[in-house]
This record gives C-alpha cells, structure tokens and sequence, in this order.
C-alpha cells in the first residue's frame, strides 16, 4: 500500500499530472482513506519539492510543473475529502498589494503553502487595503500572505497592516510578507509577523507561525 | 510663606500634605478615613489635621494638586452617566462578527455613514441629516456624546463636523451644550474599537468628575483655601482642573502615578523602582530619569482596555488589610480580599475581643476563626427579600461570622449573601490581617494589640504553631510575595510574565534565590540593578527583607505613608502630541496628519517645518491651557526608514513621527 504513495510522491516531484490523477484514482480504488493519500502522498512529494528548491537543486519552472501535478491529484481528491482533512493545518489568504500587478512569487508561495496542506484563497493582484481586511472577515484565516514586487508598493504592505489594526483585527491573523525587495528587517517595522525570504521557507515559517 | 497642598482621595484613606514651595520639603501630612457617600467629610478632616498645629494657615496655599483613584474606581465598577456613542465609518456586522459590541462601552451606539481611508482620504460623505436627527432624539436623555470616526487619528474632519454638530444642537437652558468627545483628541493611535471604548468611557466620566470637582472646590472653599486646583493624569503630571474635567479618562491610574512621583520626590532619586503597600493592594512602577514608566499599549482598567497611557503599574492583590486565613490543607493563605484589622474594629467595638476570647479551644468552622461582619449605611434600592433580612438581622455591631453562619438556616448558602454584600459594600469583613501580625510582634502599634493577640492564637492553633511564630510566617510570607512581584514585573518587561505555578524549575529556582531553601545544594541571587523606593504603610516591616532578597539598596523616605499626596504637587505639566508623516505616491510629496485635519507637501522638509512652527504653538497655548507657566517644548523626530534588498536600491522611506512635548511648572518658577 505505501508503495503507491511512494509512486505518487515521486510522480509529483517528476511533474507527471496525468499519473498522479490515476495513482489517486487507483489509492481510492484500494479503499485508502483521502487523508492519507493527501498527507502522505502529495503532500510528501511536495515537501521534496519545497527542499530541493530551498537547496537550489530545482528552479522555478519545475516548481510551477510538480505544482500542476499536485493540482491534477488535489481535483481527484478535494471532493472526497472531510473539512477536517483540510483544514488540519490552516487558512492561508494572499494577494499582491495595491498598485502591485506581480504575480508569479505570490502564485508560487500560495501553490507551495497549498502542498504543505494549507487551504489557500487567492485574492489575485492590486488588492486594496480595505479588501484585505473583508477577507479576513469573511474566511477567518490563520495567515495572511502579502506580497509587493515593488518598493514604490511595499508601503502598502504598511498601510494593509494598518486597515487590519484600524478594525480591531490586526490580533486575530498572524501576517507574513515576502516579495523580492522585502526585508526582514522591514517586516519588523511594519509590524508584520514573518518574513519569508523564498517560497519555499514560506511554508517553514508558516508553519511555525500556526503551530 | 507660601505652600502647596496635596491631596490624594479615593482609597481607604484620604491623605493630605503641606509641602513648603520653596524648599520642596514635606511640612505635614495627615490621613483621615475616606468617606464614599460624601467625599468632603474625609477631604475636610484630612486637611484640618494637616494645619493642626501648623503656622502656616490655609490661606497661604497657592496650589492645590489632587490625585483620585475615583475614575478608575468608576470604571471598575461600571457607573457613569448615560452616553449616546456615535459611529462615522464603522461597520456594523463586522462590530457584531467579533463581539466588539462588549467593547463600546454604552448600548446606544448610532452608526453613522461617513469615515476615511488609510491615508486619511474620505471614503464616504459624513452623513449629516443622520447625525442631526440622532443627536436631537438623544439630547434629552443622555449627558454627554462620544465621537469615533474610522481612521478619525488620520483625518479627524468627520468627528470635527459631529462635535460641532453636538455643540449647536444641545445647548440648554443655561447656555451650555452637552459635553462631547473625539476619540482622535484621547489618541493618535489606530484600532478604531478601542478608540471607540476609550471616547465612551470619557464621555461617561465626565459628569462624575464634574461632580468631584466641584466638591474639592466647595471644601477647600469652606476651609478657606484659595488657590487654584490641578489634578494627577495617569502619567504622574499635574493639568488644571478644567482640562481633567474634559478629558477625565486620562486621569486614571492617577493613584499609582502620583505615589511613584511622590515617592522618587521624597527619596530625592530619580531613577528607582517604586513599591507601594496599600491597605488593599500593593503597587510596583518604575521612576526613569524623574518620570513614571508608562504602558505603552494603554492602561487596562477593569475588563476595558483603553488607548490612555497611564503608568505601568503591576498591581497584586496583597497589602496589609489583607486577609490571612488557612487553607484545607493548612496553608497560609493572604489576600486579594481586603478586610477591617481585627486590631482596629476593637479599638472602635472593644466587645469583640470577648467574642475573640470564646472562640478560643473551640473547633471553628474551616476558614472562618476570628472573622466578623460589620453592617455599613445601607440603602433599600435594589435589596432582595432575603438580603433584608440578613441586614435587619445583623443590626448595627460587628457580629462573629461562624455564629453567625451557625445561626443562620442553610449556613453555606447565607455565606454566599454576605460575599454579594460584601462586594456592593453593603456589609464589611473583619478579620486577621499582616497589620494584626505586626501589632503582635510589636512592629506596629496603633490600635487594638489584645484583639490582634487572640486572632494568632486562633489561627496559629490552625496551623500548628506558636502565635508568634505564626505572625513571623506572615510578615515574611509578605516579603516574599512583594518580592517575586518585584521579580515578575522585571520579567514581564524583559521577556514575558512568569506563571510561576506552571514553572516548577523557576520556582524553585526563585524560592533558592529568595533564601527559602536552605538545604538545596544549590544557592543562586538575584540581584535588582536599581534601588527599591518604599511608600505605603507600614513598610519597614515589609521591605528590608525584600531589598536584602535583590541585593539591592532600600530608601524608605520620611512621610512615605502620604506619597501619594506628596504625588499630586510634585509633578510638573506634560503634554504630548504625535504627527504623522506619510509619504504620498512615488513622487516626494508627504501628506501631515494634524490634530486638526490633513496638508500635503511637495517636500518632507517643507512638512516638518510646517508641523514644528504650528503644533509647537498649538501646544503652548494648550499646555497653559492646561494650567503651566514657563513652557518648553522638545520636538522628538524618527524619520522611519527600512532596508530593501541590494538591487532595488538602498532604503524605503515609509515615514516621520514627530513627538511634540510641552513642559511647564504648575506655577511661576521657584525662587531659589
């Protein structure tokens, strides 16, 4: 049985979408809980992903391939999934900030906070403050993503942060900022929580932060 | 001669003190019993005592500076007067999602359409008509307005508008409108909830300082002062009454603030750690460079968290009117309840050391030996049948609790209506207390030492030991307990505030560091870097023990049980406003946030310039406003830069903060 999560993981670090699908399909057909093809089939063939790239072993292009595979599996497996397999570790909702139109980073972080289990929702790119602060509302959210390729736009990660505590909200979601210009030290002074330097430590510090 | 007299009212006692405007030194000082129901029975008593015997007479008192925990009592106990609370901006399904409504103080809350954005740009048009029609249907029923706009503290035009509004449309008979407040004039900080709770609980006050003031005036009238009146903020300065009757949330923690000022005053230092023992509670703050540490996340007070920042004071619940009782397993325990020394009801009801004495070899119900309830003037408002009852059938004098208890039917039960009773101080407690230890051990001797006697030998039969003994194990208990007070706060500080009874190791650690554990192989010390000022009383029994623990020096200055009176005229007048620089869009132009609205700039030198030369005067005439003669003010500038990675440059710049502060004495500079 654990052969073909095996199979599955290492189909998905190769980027074989269409195999992953069917190996999916077939785990279900042996009667494996969805849990566990997630955590221990894509979601473990992801982590290899995440570590490789982190040690500069895969670039960019391959992520954004193993992360189409994973997608493949993940539209066999989500309608069968319990609420409670998928939320296990936690909401995740992103977008690049106001002014910002980038968004190839912010789409890599939120496809890797998606192989390490997160649920994620895409706010897409120039989102405004205030539409910020209506989505933590509405999906409750443990982490919040910003991201901003731009210096001209990382001051609206300030200002988004600002909306949030304007509302009385800035306690109730731990936000994590990462973009290309972005620094931990300006993370620091914007009051963000974490800073990510890459996608793939993005899922580290995320989960430290929602441990 | 001339002379400023302190007051300090609110507590258990009212003090008052005469300093000697020249020199600074303490000339008098006295206590009188605080009175709640008319406060100018003690204010009166207290000052008369304080001129017995004096040559100085009442007419030479150029000020009077008064600290009251009367705000922050209020607010604990959830009285004020009736307030309407308008909303600019906010919105109310997410107020109802998260339960914010808890938060805002009064229940009629109006919301309006209206508010800003971030950048302090209108996102909405205030909705007058609406604000007009809430305002006239309330005039009548409420005392006072409070305005909250969203991202008000970036463009305050909406609350502005609203205030104005409020002042049109409720002026009285008299003249006057109602009192209205803005939650941008209390703060520059974001979190409009919290500015919303900080605006209503102001407005609510407002009345009731009026009341106080107005009652210290007609006092100090009748006693033939003549001076004018200021009151402690929370910050330990002095503003006029006038200014405190507008903004009285900033007067709360205005008790601890003043004891830290009158403390580091009395001591001659300025850079020491103040403990205050109360009768009920004990108080930890820090002095730096002559002013009080505040919080910079605003004072907590009650279940309310407040955008005010007032002292940090780390407040326990231990002083030496606690109660000392045994536990199921026979441990001491001290506190938080505050109760009547058994010495000192004695010394006004001499029949309870009888009652003492039956008790004596009698086998008492657990935790109730040597306890007595006393009945206070009682009102009929709000009784039920059965608290009535009880009322009627304790009559007049102290009775003891476990016949008491014995008597009633359902003694549990009676038990249970006494504590209510007791927390609307309808009924009073008396009991053993750390001040009973002491007049045992002949530390302390002002009331009743036979009372204070019995009450050990009961309580030390309990325990097992020897009265005196016993009485050594609560004086030290104390010690120790103010001592890892002292520790927390220095730790809360630095790191976090320990749980010490989820921290076995560090306990431990902390008891071989506190000399407890004389058999550990293990010996440790911990050492306080600054010296412990100690106030209250009666500390020199409490707090050598303490310094000896930190290995640090102990200053218990003369007239250390009237700091807080000493507080109230030893501070100077402080204000303080924050602008906001912001820069606008990519090219360099920056956007001022006033106290008054928003100006944009081509340049931030030209905004920096603008803000010094107008806030600087703004703040002058509000500062003398405030009661100060000789301002300065100190302009603080943090230009807030943060590094981006190497290609894209070498900084952001994300911002100014300005810190305008003003400076003045409360009166014409001293002579000398």
């Amino acid at each position: 049985m654990a052969d073909i999560l095996q199979k599955m993981a290492s189909s998905l670090y190769d980027g074989e979408a269409e195999v992953v699908a069917e190996l999916v399909q077939e785990a279900l057909a042996q009667g494996m809980a969805p849990g566990e093809i997630l955590g221990n089939g894509l979601i473990a063939g992801m982590d290899e992903v995440g570590k490789d790239f982190k040690a500069g072993d895969l670039f960019v292009p391959e992520v954004l391939i193993a992360a189409r595979a994973m997608h493949a599996g993940m539209d066999v497996l989500r309608p069968l999934l319990a609420d409670s397999d998928l939320s296990s570790v936690g909401t995740y909702v992103t977008g690049t900030v106001k002014g910002d139109l980038h968004d190839i980073g912010k789409n890599l972080v939120q496809m890797m906070m998606e192989g390490g289990g997160f649920e994620t929702i895409d706010l897409g790119s120039d989102v405004e403050p205030a539409e910020f602060v209506a989505a933590v509302r509405e999906h409750q959210p443990e982490l919040l993503g910003l991201s901003a390729l731009l210096t001209t736009t990382m001051v609206n990660m300030k200002t988004t942060i600002e909306a949030l505590e304007e509302a009385g909200l800035r306690d109730k979601v731990k936000v994590m900022v990462g973009g290309a210009p972005v620094t931990a030290a300006f993370a620091e002074e914007i009051g963000a929580d974490a800073y990510a330097p890459d996608a793939a430590s993005a899922v580290d510090v995320a989960r430290n932060l929602t441990r | 001669m001339t002379i400023d007299l302190g007051i300090d009212t609110g507590g258990t006692y009212t003090d008052a003190v005469l300093v000697d405007q020249a020199s600074g030194a303490v000339m008098a000082g006295a206590k009188a019993l605080t009175t709640h129901h008319d406060l100018s029975i003690g204010i009166g008593e207290a000052v008369a005592a304080a001129f017995d015997g004096q040559a100085a007479s009442p007419a030479d008192v150029r000020l009077v500076g008064l600290s009251t925990t009367l705000a922050t009592n209020a607010i604990v106990e959830g009285r004020g007067s009736p307030v309407c609370l308008l909303l600019i901006g906010y919105d109310p399904d997410l107020i109802r999602q998260y339960g914010f409504e808890r938060d805002l103080v009064t229940q009629d809350v109006v919301y309006l359409r209206g508010g800003h954005d971030v950048e302090g740009n209108e996102v909405e048009p205030l909705d007058e008509a609406a604000a007009r029609e809430a305002i006239l249907a309330r005039r009548d029923q409420v005392e006072a307005f409070a305005v909250s706009g969203y991202f008000g503290v970036r463009n305050p035009a909406h609350e502005l508008r609203v205030r104005t509004l409020v002042k049109e449309l409720t002026v009285s008979e008299n003249g006057h409108p109602l009192p209205v407040t803005c939650g941008h004039e209390l703060t520059t900080r974001l979190n409009s909830v919290r500015r919303a709770t900080t605006a209503a609980l102001n407005a609510r006050l407002i009345p009731l300082l009026r009341e106080l003031i107005a009652t210290v005036r007609s006092t100090l009238g009748a006693l033939g002062v003549a001076a004018p009146l200021m009151v402690v903020k929370g910050d330990g300065s002095l503003v006029r009454a006038e200014w405190a009757m507008r903004r009285p949330i900033e007067t709360i923690l205005s008790g601890p603030a003043a004891s830290v000022v009158g403390a580091g005053h009395l001591a001659g230092r300025r850079d020491v750690w103040v403990v205050d023992v109360g009768g009920t509670t004990t108080d930890i703050a820090v002095l730096h460079d002559g002013c009080p540490r505040l919080n910079p996340e605003g004072a907590q007070v009650g279940r309310w968290r407040t955008m005010v920042e007032a002292v940090d004071a780390h407040t326990v619940g231990l002083g030496g009117d606690s109660l000392v009782c045994l536990d199921a397993e026979g441990r001491l325990v001290i506190g938080p309840r505050r109760v009547v020394p058994l010495c000192m009801l004695a010394s006004d009801y001499p029949q309870v050391v009888d009652e003492l004495r039956g008790q004596v070899g009698v086998r008492q119900r657990e935790g109730l030996a040597a306890q007595f309830v006393l009945p206070q003037r009682w009102t009929a408002r709000g009784l039920s049948e059965a608290d009535r009852a009880l009322l009627q059938h304790l009559g007049a004098d102290p009775q003891a609790l476990t016949a008491l208890v014995d008597k009633l039917r359902y003694g549990s039960l009676a038990l249970r209506r006494i504590e209510s009773l007791e927390a609307r101080r309808l009924i009073l407690r008396a009991g053993f207390t750390p001040t009973d230890a002491l007049h045992v051990l002949g530390r302390f001797e002002r009331w009743d030492v036979e009372a204070s006697r019995i009450g050990a030998e009961l309580l030390a039969a309990q325990a097992g030991l020897l009265p005196q003994a016993f009485c050594e194990s609560v004086v030290s208990d104390v010690s120790n307990r103010v001592t890892t007070a002292l520790v927390s706060k220095v730790l809360s500080d630095e790191v976090a505030l320990p749980d010490w009874e989820r921290e076995p190791a560090a306990t431990a650690l902390l008891a071989r560091a506190l000399g407890n554990v004389p058999a550990s192989d293990l010996d440790c010390r911990l050492t306080l870097r600054q010296p412990v000022v100690a106030v209250g009383a009666p500390v020199e029994a409490y707090l050598p023990r303490v310094a000896q623990q930190l290995c640090t020096e102990l200053v218990i200055p003369p007239h250390a049980e009237v700091a807080n009176a000493v507080g109230a005229v030893a501070g100077g007048v402080v204000l303080q406003k924050r602008v906001l620089i912001q820069p606008l869009g990519a090219n360099q132009h920056v956007r001022l946030h006033l106290p008054d609205g928003v100006r944009d700039f081509s340049s931030l030198e030209e905004g920096v310039a603008y803000a010094q030369q107008v806030v600087s005067a703004q703040l002058k005439t509000l500062a003398r406003q405030a009661g100060a003669n000789h301002v300065e003010v100190r302009i603080g500038r943090v230009d807030v830069n943060a590094p981006v990675k190497g290609e894209w440059g070498q900084h952001i710049y994300l911002g100014t903060r300005l810190t305008f502060t003003a400076v003045g004495r409360p009166r014409p500079a001293r002579s000398a």
